[in-house]
Formats: structure tokens, C-alpha cells, sequence
């Protein structure tokens, strides 16, 4: 490490300096944020000094969401000055829609029910499921500091439903209960953090502004980075610090970075909110960050399409794949062949094989008997609904041959018809040689038959910027960015899930490391990383 | 209201420091409207555009709800905020700030 890259500020000398520093704009209000600034505004600096000491926040933290808001009130705990920003008018981010849900091994929850686990076992799983492609270190200091978070959430006040934790199927699952639900899934966290943050800020420890956006990066000479320069209202507005922590999500909603990134995954809607636009991505990579996984996304099937692909869509509705709630159903892709066993018990098997699949569509088809046999088909639509749907014909197919209903799926009605032929004869057979399903009591034969137009979907992006065991950014030699740290999904999941999809393996890590960045930030501002011992 | 304008109301009023809440404005639109910019402003336009949710430009005054289908009454309307709808997460408010934002939902 260059000398100009060590933060030189004795902690009690910044402290010092920071409060001081800070004390004329608490005072005038900036608790909140403020509607108009002058063009280059630096906040609360006088002028343009590149020493830290100058500074007048121990951290920026952008973002102020699932990973940034526990980054911000941890901080506060430990004494810190924070800027935390926001280019949304409300905080929250993700929060406002996630399910939520926590992976973790030894927390209060699980010993008090008698299951046995530990974060070794749970270390095993997530490497195995993501096929070994995650990061090692990154995974250890998720899954060994879980289990604290999900204990120091429930202290908070945040409730989780009276069967957590449990065994969830919605991805390749766990061997033990080990998700843990919160009653409301990320509102109920969001109104926690909440109420926790207006604490810390009515303290004076945190001073929030919305609807600033983060632009770039502010590097001193040596290298480090000391600060952010936003846009707010059409001025630019300046931010510095001990050191920036970016938490402003992936880039689900960023067409041209997935037109960049991930150009054989086009069909694939976002399933996200629209803020999602990879922005600290690109200033990590335009400060030098090196980004990993970019390369993959991995969708998941089951809703239903309508054809306007919009890219925050969350499609018309989602459809109950799983054999518990829908048994009968038989997917074809649009060459009108089935493509995989459908009530499998792996969903990465599925996730796979959707991938594979023109224009990662398929479509759910079955008949008359299997549609009365299931009342809800679609969450959240009854009967009526789906008939209302069926009648309008564009998501619900229905017609009174296999025939006439390839032609309305525009699928090719000769390879169609086969393919059921098969399907009925391996139903006959009570055995699918095709693709070994064992579910066998619903051949496609009577009619009306029905096909729903589904298509992939993703909730957050695999790739991001590469950090190191501090959540420090790395550039491309495997160095540090000196002040630069990271925590959320601009990680990217793929360094904590590597190369699939494992459950509560994205929001947890959040936390975790929302959390731990603040510490590790902090060390980093008071000067403790500066020790000789640290390489 | 245009998003733009709800950028500048937050900026003004610091809707997610919270501390001056709802309860603190006189005219319950104008409450309402710090109700919508917290809760609601992430996923809800208030002109037609899609966000993650449709844009709820007279949501009031529509036929119908696009989710639910029934008539947008306060009452439909609260209980679609109360239960979720599909995606739409359960959004727990209590009654004084469920009609401060129905109040605000009136006007666009």
C-alpha cells in the first residue's frame, strides 16, 4: 500500500473534526434533504481540500435500501458521521417488494424449535448449489455472521412467521429449516429500519438525502476514494468522506447493461423495481473495480406473459408450478416440445432448462379434467378470473382440440399433437422415459384444453463489483480501492450464490454485509487497517 | 402530479426522515401525499407510466381497479392496501394514515 493510499487522520482528531465540521449543517436542518443547492455544491466542506480530515461524514453510504440501511444505522452505532443517500424520493429500495428471506444456521429461532444446523453445513450447501463458482471467503463471512443477524433483526422488533424457519421449495432447498420469514416479508423490515434510522438521525448521526443521484466517484491524488459527486434537481452536488460504501442494488433495469452484459438473456423479464440501474456498477468500474459474474443471469419460470415486455414487468400474474399446487400441467416450449420433468423436485434443474428454450418461453398446458382438479391455477386470480381470462384469449389459450390450440399458441400443431400423444402414452405407461416424471395421473385428453404463455423472469443480476474479505472493492491485480466498499447486490449474487439461485442467499448477504461494511469502513476511517500487519 | 414534482415534494419535506409525519400537515391531501411518497412512490407513477405497478393517474376515478377488478371505492381501496394483490405486498397503515392517502389518491 502507497502512503498516500493510508488514511493518516487520528481517530480522536476526525471525530473531532468530523462533528465540527458537521455541526453547522445539522443545525440548519440537513437532517433531511435539501431542495435546491448551487452548482457544485461540496457538502458542509468549505473548500476543496482532498484531506479526509476536512471532511465533514465518516462514510457516504448510496443507497439506502436492504444493504445500505443496516450499513447506515450500524454506522451510527459505532459513532459514525453518515451521509447516506438515495436517488429515490423514499428509502427502501428493494424492501418495499422482496419476500425477504433469511438463510441462516444456529439463530435463536432454530435452537429454540431443536433443529440442528451450523454455518459450516450451511457453507457446504450454498457452494454446492452454486455449483463452487461463489466466492469462498465472501460465503464464510455471510453464513458465519447470519445467524447474528437474523437474531439482532427479531430484537429490532421484526416478525417472522410462527413456522420460521423453514424448509422453502421455491429454490434447490436446504437439508434443515433454515429460512426464516418475516411476517411481511421486506416491509417488515423496511418499517423497522425505518423507525431505527429516524432514531439515529434525530440523534445527529445520520443525515439522509433523497432524490440525489449518485454520479461518479471523487478520488484524492493517491488514489483514494473520498467522496461522490451526485445530481440533484440538475445541479451537481458533491459528498466526501472517510470512505464511500455503495449499496444502489444491481442493474435488473438497465436494458443497456443487460444488452452489454447478457445479450443471449434478452427475453428475460426484470422482475424489480425500475431504480435498478446499475449505477454504483459503473462508477465501481469507472474507479478501476474489477466486475465479476456479469456474464450471468439466471431467470426462473412461472410468469405468465402477455406480451408486453416491458423490463420492470412483472408479467400478468405468476403461475402455480409447483406439484403441491397445480398437478397436471405438461410444458411445452414454442417448438411444442416438452423439455423437462415438470413436477421434479430441483428447481435449478427447471432454471436450467428454461434457459435453454427459444426465446425462454413456454407455455402450461392442460386440460379440462386438470383445470377443475386445481381451484387456483394463477395466484391470486379465482375461477372467474381465470374463465374472464380464457375468454379474452391472450395470456389463457383455450380451445377444443390439441390442433386449434397450437394455432392459437402458434406453435406447430403436427409437432404438438405428437408430443401430448407421448405424454398420454407415458401417463398409459405410468412411466415418462422422456424425462423420468412420476406424477403421472393427468393425461391431456379432456377437453377444453388450455395453455398459458409463461416466460423467464429474474429478480436480481449475478454480477457486480468484486470485493475482498473487508468488502473492499479490488481492481483487476487484486488490489484494494482504498476506500471503496461495497455490500448488496452490486456484489452481484453471483458472489455469494455463484452460479445458481440459493435460497435467501441474496437479502441476507445484504444485511450481513450492509452491516459489516460499515465496521469494516470504519476501521478502515479510524485507521486501523493503516497497521503494518495488515496486507 | 408528475414524478418530478413528487422528487421535489420528498426533497422538501424529507419523506423518509419520517419525523414529520403525516399528522403534522393540516390539509389531509397534502398528508396524504407524504403517505404516497413513503409507502407507495417506489413502485406507483402518478401519471400513467408503469412502474413496477400501474401508474395510478384517476385511480379514483376508474371503472375499475386493474387488480382487483371492483370499483375503486375507499373501501376497495384500502383493502387492496391492507391484503396486497399479487405482487403488491400487504402495505400495513393505520386508518388515519389510510385516509390521508386516499385523500391524496382523489386528486390525481
Amino acid at each position: 500500500m502507497s502512503n498516500d493510499q493510508k488514511p493518516t487522520i487520528p481517530r480522536r482528531n476526525f471525530i473531532q473534526t468530523a462533528a465540527l465540521g458537521l455541526g453547522a449543517t445539522v443545525a440548519a436542518g440537513a437532517t433531511v434533504a435539501q431542495a435546491a443547492t448551487p452548482a457544485a455544491a461540496k457538502e458542509g466542506t468549505a473548500g476543496a481540500s482532498e484531506d479526509a480530515s476536512a471532511a465533514p461524514y465518516d462514510l457516504i453510504i448510496v443507497g439506502a435500501g436492504t444493504a445500505g440501511l443496516p450499513a447506515a444505522i450500524q454506522a451510527a452505532d459505532l459513532g459514525a458521521k453518515v451521509a447516506l443517500l438515495d436517488k429515490n424520493p423514499a428509502i427502501g429500495g428493494m424492501l418495499h417488494v422482496t419476500g425477504s428471506h433469511l438463510s441462516a444456521a444456529n439463530t435463536r429461532m432454530q435452537i429454540q424449535k431443536g433443529f440442528i444446523d451450523a454455518p459450516a453445513t450451511h457453507y457446504r450447501d450454498i457452494r454446492k448449489i452454486g455449483r463452487y463458482q461463489n466466492d469462498s471467503e465472501l460465503v464464510k463471512l455471510d453464513v458465519e455472521n447470519a445467524a447474528a443477524v437474523v437474531d439482532w433483526l427479531q430484537d429490532l422488533g421484526v416478525e417472522f412467521t410462527p413456522e420460521s424457519p423453514v424448509i422453502y421449495y421455491g429454490h434447490e432447498v436446504y437439508g434443515v429449516p433454515r429460512t426464516h420469514m418475516p411476517l411481511n416479508g421486506g416491509r417488515t423490515v423496511l418499517e423497522v429500519f425505518r423507525k431505527e434510522l429516524e432514531e439515529r438521525i434525530a440523534r445527529g448521526n445520520v443525515t439522509l438525502f433523497t432524490g440525489v443521484k449518485a454520479q461518479s466517484l471523487i478520488k484524492a491524488p493517491g488514489g483514494r476514494v473520498v467522496g461522490v459527486s451526485c445530481e440533484q434537481g440538475g445541479a451537481t452536488r458533491e459528498f466526501r468522506g472517510g470512505a464511500v460504501i455503495l449499496t444502489t442494488g444491481g442493474y435488473g433495469a438497465n436494458n443497456d447493461m443487460r444488452n452489454q452484459y447478457n445479450p443471449g438473456h434478452k427475453s428475460a423479464i426484470y422482475g424489480g423495481l425500475p431504480h435498478a440501474t446499475g449505477d454504483g456498477i459503473r462508477m465501481a468500474q469507472e474507479a478501476g473495480a474489477k466486475l465479476v459474474h456479469m456474464d450471468n443471469i439466471i431467470p426462473v419460470p412461472g410468469i405468465l406473459y402477455d406480451g408486453k415486455n416491458r423490463p420492470t414487468s412483472m408479467g400478468s400474474g405468476r403461475i402455480n408450478l409447483s406439484w403441491e399446487k397445480f398437478r397436471g400441467s405438461v410444458w411445452v416450449n414454442k417448438n411444442g416440445e416438452r423439455f423437462v420433468n415438470e413436477d421434479g423436485f430441483g428447481q435449478d434443474d427447471k432454471e436450467r432448462a428454461l434457459m435453454r428454450q427459444p426465446d425462454m418461453t413456454f407455455f402450461v398446458l392442460f386440460d379440462e379434467k386438470a383445470r377443475l382438479a386445481n381451484p387456483c391455477i394463477v395466484n391470486g386470480w379465482s375461477m372467474d378470473k381465470f374463465e374472464a381470462e380464457a375468454a379474452r384469449g391472450v395470456i389463457v389459450k383455450k380451445a377444443n382440440s390439441i390442433e386449434a390450440l397450437a394455432r392459437s399458441m402458434g406453435v406447430d400443431a403436427a409437432k404438438l399433437k405428437d408430443t401430448i400423444a407421448r405424454y398420454n402414452a407415458s401417463v398409459s405407461a405410468g412411466h415418462d422415459a422422456e424425462f423420468g416424471r412420476d406424477k403421472l395421473q393427468f393425461p391431456v385428453a379432456q377437453g377444453p384444453f388450455y395453455g398459458l404463455q409463461t416466460i423467464g423472469f429474474f429478480l436480481l443480476t449475478m454480477g457486480g463489483v468484486k470485493v475482498n474479505y473487508r468488502l473492499e472493492a479490488e481492481d483487476e491485480n487484486g488490489q484494494r480501492i482504498a476506500g471503496l466498499f461495497a455490500a448488496g447486490e452490486v456484489l452481484g449474487n453471483g458472489q455469494l450464490a455463484g452460479d445458481g439461485l440459493v435460497g435467501g442467499m441474496s437479502v441476507t448477504p445484504s444485511y450481513v454485509f450492509g452491516r459489516l461494511s460499515a465496521r469494516y469502513a470504519l476501521d478502515y476511517v479510524r485507521g486501523v487497517l493503516n497497521r503494518s500487519s495488515y496486507t | 402530479m408528475k414524478p418530478s414534482a413528487i422528487a421535489l415534494l420528498c426533497a422538501l419535506i424529507g419523506a423518509s426522515a419520517g419525523a414529520a409525519r403525516a399528522e403534522s400537515a393540516t390539509d389531509p391531501a397534502e398528508a396524504g401525499q407524504r403517505v404516497f411518497v413513503e409507502q407507495c412512490s417506489l413502485c406507483h407513477a402518478t401519471n400513467d407510466s408503469v412502474l413496477f405497478g400501474p401508474g395510478l393517474q384517476g385511480v379514483m376515478k376508474q371503472k375499475e381497479l386493474v387488480t382487483t377488478g371492483k370499483p375503486p371505492t375507499p373501501a376497495n381501496v384500502k383493502s387492496l392496501i391492507l391484503q396486497g394483490q399479487g405482487r403488491m405486498p400487504r402495505i400495513p397503515l393505520d386508518d388515519a394514515r389510510l385516509d390521508l392517502l386516499i385523500a391524496y389518491l382523489k386528486t390525481l
